[in-house]
């Protein structure tokens, strides 16, 4: 169906109908202390163009104004930023959902408090293991006691904690033992699903991409993981891959908004464009150019070529303007 | 009667979009839908709600009443709304 | 201001009663509706940040 003649069909349906983005997925930075051979954005040295102070404010007082119900912020490591928790408190005050990304290793039980006080949707943190081997195998630098000892602080302070699990050849076996390790710790819930071909995966794909019979066991476990934890903790799988997402989106765009820390903003993660900059555009005259974005020829031919030749996907960080 | 944390309303063209951000659940309503939700944000009681509906529009009481009822009960089964003892 | 608005609410009541609980000069009533497009709109949570 295209988006025409989904236009006739009940309002609210298509993402055309909505006078702003419904949710704003900001990557704050790109500075990260790890480096991660999965990691989607690549990151690890800040960008040399990332919005100063005044551009994050004059970008934060456009959410409110365009009442965005729902922000997520990650980075790089977001909590690296230097406002970091100014942006957090901003947004709190502006009665905005929140949710941050984080590996959670800059996360004490002083910041737990901190973080509990301004009352933030959920806190997410990448356990990519059960153990600390697994997880830093994967997540170069990194360390695994560090994010669960962020787990243990968040629970402690009460903040809404969420574990995300990206499956590799590394760690995909661990799942089952992940999952309930999440349980003891407290988390709200565990959301993975299949690793994605973006930035550097794609780059360690050959290393890194389960194989298909790897991928049948873990969704059989999660499957059975998501029944022994029903109304006790929310296990949460997608199952689809990376192309299947860009399929259904060209038919069904989402209603949200995909910030890089330079204030260009993107299409969608697994495609190069860019339909706007905040540093010179306001988020409404952006909203206008994401809309006929997706009705772009350009855009839609890239996508099916993506679709027919995924390794594509490995262009998805070498941006491409369309505004 | 009240919403429910992490529930956000905006308001659209085509009557009000309600947004569970905790479970990530997007709904949308139409004017009428628009109007009664106004109401639940500034803790109208159901029974303050039908009255302000009933005056309002041009249509019989039962059947203006039942519609209000029936569309806070899914309200609240959705979990987007309580009445402070229903979960 | 208060009491004139209370007049017009009075006067609606009596011309309901007088119309068999029919009003005039009012909105026209559609029955509220309630519909889960968060499939459409949102992508899922484990996917969005690609």
């Amino acid at each position: 169906m295209d988006i025409a003649s989904e236009m006739d069909m009940q309002a609210g349906l298509s993402f055309l109908d909505y006078n702003a983005p419904l949710f704003i997925a900001w990557q704050i930075n790109t500075e990260c202390n790890l480096g991660c051979l999965h990691c989607c954005e690549e990151a690890g040295h800040s960008m040399s163009d990332e919005m100063d102070k005044d551009e994050v404010f004059n970008f934060l007082r456009q959410i409110v104004e365009l009442k965005i119900p729902y922000v997520a912020l990650s980075g790089g490591e977001p909590l690296l930023h230097p406002l970091f928790f100014e942006i957090c408190e901003f947004l709190k005050s502006s009665n905005i959902s929140l949710k941050v990304e984080t590996n959670g290793e800059f996360i004490d039980h002083e910041i737990a408090k901190r973080i509990a006080g301004l009352r933030f949707r959920s806190v997410q943190i990448s356990l990519d293991g059960a153990n600390a081997s697994t997880h830093e195998r994967l997540r170069l630098a990194g360390d695994w006691n560090k994010a669960v000892a962020a787990c243990r602080f968040l629970v402690k302070e009460d903040v809404n904690t969420e574990i995300v699990f990206v499956p590799t050849r590394f760690n995909i076996h661990e799942v089952g033992e992940l999952i309930d390790l999440a349980y003891s710790l407290g988390a709200y819930g565990v959301y993975t699903g299949k690793v994605m071909r973006i930035g550097r995966a794609a780059k360690n794909w050959g290393i890194l991409c389960p194989s298909d019979k790897e991928y049948e066991k873990f969704f059989a476990v999660l499957k059975r993981k998501m029944d022994e934890y029903k109304e006790r903790m929310k296990v949460y799988y997608y199952p689809y891959d990376v192309i299947e997402e860009l399929k259904y989106r060209l038919e069904y765009p989402s209603a949200s908004a995909l910030i890089l820390p330079n204030g260009k903003v993107k299409l969608i993660g697994p495609l190069p464009f860019v339909c706007g900059d905040l540093k010179k555009q306001t988020l409404e005259e952006i909203w206008k150019n994401y809309k006929e974005a997706w009705q772009n020829t350009k855009v839609i031919e890239f996508a099916k070529r993506v679709i027919a030749e995924p390794k594509l996907l490995a262009e998805s960080n070498k941006w491409v303007e369309i505004y | 009667m009240f919403l429910c944390e992490h529930v956000k309303i905006r308001d659209e063209k085509f009557g009000s979009v309600i947004f569970e951000t905790l479970r990530e659940k997007v709904y949308v309503t139409n004017e009428t839908g628009k109007d009664i939700l106004a109401f639940l944000k500034e803790g109208v009681s159901t029974e303050g709600i039908m009255a302000s509906m009933v005056n309002k529009y041009n249509e019989d009481r039962m059947v203006v009443e039942k519609d209000v009822k029936d569309f806070i009960a899914i309200l609240i089964k959705n979990r987007l709304v309580s009445d402070g003892h229903s979960f | 201001m208060k009491e004139e608005k209370i007049r017009n609410s009075e006067e609606t009541k009596v011309e309901s009663k007088l119309k068999g609980n029919k009003k005039v000069n009012t909105k026209e009533w559609k029955k509220p509706t309630l519909e889960d497009v968060s499939e459409k709109v949102m992508a899922q949570p484990y996917i969005r940040f690609t």
